[in-house]
């Protein structure tokens, strides 16, 4: 662990894409995303969340974002939030403090596990095949 | 060309507001130019300023205050010889002090500006833990402001307005304090003209 007020930036590109069919409210499914992360890096003992925020493109190139700076507040997300999806690209930066840059990449790989445990949902990172 | 730094902790509101002061300034027909700087490899906050149809300058490759001052220092010279616009805004880290950002300016060689005037924002819903965690970089951003903009009243209890009103009165005594509601752009208003009056933008 590092200490209470280091903070070491951590960023990832993901997709996100359903088993079959189309990603019923894309909006929803990122909010939890961000929430989960939250929730595993307090797990962890993070000191203090920066914040915790993405930008999501669809397959039609349409954006929104969401962003997460405390838990009890929760994730706002914002834009232009699709109704579904085919798929979504998600770029996801976390900044926390108190973690060390393995131990938020944990946090995000277990928050992603998380939301994926239904089988409906995949998650692999941009370019690769999972 | 004037210059107009936005300081403020990660997740404080900055983008939120410099995209309602954007509107505004567009609507006056200034023109104006964004440099955002942000922690990290990638970008989001210059991401959501291009959905909402700003063009920007990104510097997402360390803090501009304390890593790549040089960065800065060069995009505004870029802007400056390029565009030459009545305004230039400059979203800060959120780990950025004020006065290492402007510090690089010495080093500046473009038209000089008119003025510089920092609006730091503030988070109430986090500042005690900001005070226990970063307490030095918290103290910087609220002591360096030429304006306070306390954001998310809608969203704070009110122990945690009350201390965020007593805590900006103790390190910057006398400097304008604006509050904010989440997402409600007609409590921007205020602050937005107070900036703009300022700036002799009416």
């Amino acid at each position: 662990m590092s200490a209470p007020d280091e903070m070491t930036p951590y960023a990832t590109s993901l997709r996100l894409w359903p088993a079959e069919g189309v990603i019923e409210h894309p909006g929803g499914l990122v909010k939890r995303l961000l929430e989960e992360v939250a929730a595993r890096s307090e797990q962890m003992s993070a000191s203090l969340i920066g914040h915790i925020e993405c930008h999501v493109r669809g397959a039609d190139g349409a954006g929104f974002h969401g962003r997460l700076t405390s838990s009890r507040l929760g994730a706002a997300i914002g834009g232009s939030v699709p109704e579904s999806a085919s798929e979504l690209r998600v770029d996801l930066v976390v900044l926390v403090y108190g973690l060390e840059g393995p131990q938020v990449e944990a946090a995000v790989a277990a928050a992603l596990d998380s939301l994926c445990a239904g089988g409906e949902i995949f998650w692999g990172n941009q370019g690769e095949k999972c | 060309m004037q210059l107009l730094l936005f300081s403020g902790f990660l997740g404080s509101g900055k983008t939120t507001l410099i995209m309602a002061l954007a509107r505004r300034m567009a609507g006056r027909g200034l023109t104006t130019c964004f440099v955002i700087n942000e922690v990290g490899e990638i970008g989001i906050d210059g991401k959501i300023l291009g959905d909402g149809g700003l063009d920007v300058y990104e510097i997402t490759s360390g803090c501009i205050c304390c890593q790549i001052g040089v960065d800065l220092v060069t995009t505004l010279e870029d802007i400056s010889s390029r565009y030459d616009p009545d305004v230039v805004v400059v979203e800060a880290s959120g780990v950025a002090t004020p006065d290492g950002v402007l510090s690089n300016l010495v080093y500046y060689r473009g038209e000089p500006f008119e003025s510089t005037r920092v609006v730091t924002v503030v988070d109430p819903t986090r500042l005690d833990a900001l005070m226990r965690v970063v307490e030095p970089l918290t103290r910087a951003q609220i002591s360096s402001a030429d304006y306070l903009v306390v954001t998310k009243v809608d969203q704070a209890e009110a122990p945690e307005l009350s201390d965020a009103r007593q805590t900006l009165e103790s390190l910057a005594p006398g400097t304008a304090v604006f509050e904010v509601r989440t997402d409600d752009e007609a409590s921007f208003v205020p602050l937005l003209e107070s900036v703009m009056r300022s700036g002799r933008w009416e």
